[in-house]
């Protein structure tokens, strides 16, 4: 059956490669995104371009009361939007942690008070919340991003207990390493911190390893995530979470099987 | 060895009598709370009373300050403020859940920012975290307090690696259910929430597990977590997590070794 569906972040990555394979399976697609230039394409695969920033209130509102007017219904909600802000607690000034806060967390839960009422009213719907495989582990150097997304683990859980009396289902999918610009952003986010910080040697293997050409290519391709995205949208009964992409199983199958000291000396070792 | 330590959230609860215990084992105890007449007492068990708002930037400033003018070292910081926002994520104003995480996340960030570079400068110092057993599991009508508390553990495993080659230690603590005013500062904000709401079953199982006696009755004393606090405070070698206090055991075993679906179905069989 045919669905409505919101999905924000799609301007490029995952989203963008969600959005075009929902709609080519004959799903009514919007599209959420500030780059509106970079959605006009997505036109020609028939998903409907919506410009909007998700950290603003009156984008979210105007986005879902333009699906509901025009189609009369919402039944699912993909929220997708987001980046990662890498490096050192001691050297981020709090604000822009808020700031990744805001767009990674609070601005998705805005959006999804305002899509709650008119799924209740319809008697179903579905929240799916991208989150991360360090929902669940954690990396060097990405304590807010790591923070944000073991934020929107237990905060979906808990909605998902309350949203379920009314029919609604959410899921979460946790990602690996995805070939997206997620790594770009990472880099240039890091890029910023100056060469006296006294974390300057990790900031370095870090940054280096992400840009390093063998690891970028290591990295799983959109389309295959998109069908993970795909599928946790539309299908009949959903699974509470889908784990996609490279290294999330081994990492997180690591840190729960043999602890937090193995999965340093593996995982994080490795990284830095 | 007699340290020098500052811990958040004195004025009640495990804060309080963490305070008591510290400074009766001979450290140097700085408590700190915004409630300063609550602090009065503490005087007397040697304990210096230091008002602060961990939200308010200023407040931290002056605290650190105040701990190296006098002391000139800071050896441990317990980030122990903290408290619950109980309610349907459709119905808890966005505002409101921005005010939860100033407090369990944001504030302590920054507080932690102020101390690092003294820590990093000694070679040596520990950030005690205290995180909640609901940093791994989750409620209903939770949603926000287990974003901070699952966020803030994230937070810290990242901390952990980045300080560790300069000596700093992080360390988290997750009690359980505990005899504090936790469970009636969360009740008000329920209270707040519960009127006019579609989540009304919820809000009334929740509120008659609240109403139950035995639930409270098996709450651990806070003087067990207390002593938790001293050992993750002062023990030459700190464990990664410290986990301690009724229920905390069973909810992470079940939820760890047989899944969400067995977690969710024991959770139905506690509220109903």
């Amino acid at each position: 059956m045919s669905k409505v569906i919101l999905i924000t972040g799609a301007s490029a990555g995952l989203g963008r490669e969600a959005a075009i394979l929902l709609a080519e399976q004959g799903h009514t697609v919007y599209a959420g995104a500030r780059r509106v230039d970079r959605l006009v394409e997505l036109a020609d695969h028939g998903v409907t371009a919506v410009e909007m920033d998700v950290t603003k209130a009156a984008d979210n509102e105007r986005a879902v009361s333009r699906i509901l007017d025009n189609e009369g219904r919402i039944d699912v909600l993909i929220n997708n939007a987001g980046f990662g802000l890498y490096g050192p607690v001691e050297d981020i000034p709090i604000d822009e942690a808020r700031y990744q806060f805001e767009v990674n967390l609070f601005g998705l839960a805005h959006l999804t008070q305002f899509v709650l009422p008119h799924m209740r009213a319809q008697g179903s719907g579905r929240i799916v919340n991208i989150s991360s495989m360090v929902g669940k582990v954690f990396t060097p150097m990405g304590a807010w991003y790591v923070a944000t997304k073991h934020a929107l683990e237990g905060w979906s859980d808990c909605l998902r207990l309350e949203a379920a009396p009314f029919g609604i289902q959410v899921v979460l999918i946790e990602p690996g390493a995805i070939h997206t610009e997620f790594g770009d952003v990472m880099v240039a986010l890091m890029e910023k911190f100056p060469d006296a910080s006294p974390y300057h040697s990790q900031i370095e293997s870090l940054s280096s390893l992400m840009a390093d050409p063998g690891a970028v290519e290591h990295r799983t391709h959109v389309t295959a995530a998109a069908k993970v995205y795909a599928k946790a949208a539309t299908t009949r009964r959903p699974r509470r979470r889908y784990v996609t992409g490279k290294l999330a199983r081994p990492w997180m199958y690591t840190r729960k099987w043999f602890g937090d000291a193995v999965y340093e000396f593996t995982v994080c070792r490795g990284l830095l | 060895m007699s340290k020098v330590i500052l811990i958040t959230g004195a004025s009640a609860g495990i804060g309080r009598e963490a305070a008591i215990l510290m400074a009766q084992k001979g450290h140097k105890v700085y408590a700190g709370a915004r409630r300063m007449d609550r602090l009065a007492m503490l005087a007397d068990h040697g304990v210096i009373p230091v008002q602060m708002d961990v939200t308010a930037g200023t407040d931290n400033e002056r605290a650190v300050n105040q701990v190296i003018d006098t002391e000139g070292r800071i050896d441990v910081l317990i980030n122990n403020a903290g408290f619950g926002v109980y309610g349907p994520v459709e119905d808890v104003p966005l505002d409101d859940a921005r005010y939860q995480f100033e407090v369990n996340l944001f504030g302590l960030a920054h507080l932690t920012q102020l101390v690092l570079p003294h820590m990093r400068a000694q070679g040596s110092g520990r950030i005690v975290n205290v995180s909640s057993v609901g940093g791994r599991i989750f409620i209903p009508l939770g949603a926000w307090y287990h974003a901070t508390k699952h966020a803030l553990e994230g937070w810290s495993d990242c901390l952990r690696y980045e300080t560790a080659p300069f000596g700093i230690q992080v360390v988290i603590i997750q009690p359980g259910a505990i005899k504090t005013e936790f469970g009636d500062v969360a009740n008000v904000a329920l209270d707040r929430y519960a009127v006019d709401t579609a989540y009304g079953d919820l809000v009334g199982l929740f509120l008659k597990l609240r109403d139950n006696s035995r639930t409270m009755d098996r709450a651990t004393d806070a003087s067990v977590l207390a002593k938790v606090y001293l050992k993750a405070a002062t023990a030459r070698r700190p464990r990664r997590r410290y986990v301690k206090g009724a229920f905390a055991r069973p909810v992470l075993f079940i939820r760890k070794w047989f899944g969400d679906g067995v977690y969710e179905f024991a959770l139905r069989g506690i509220v109903r």
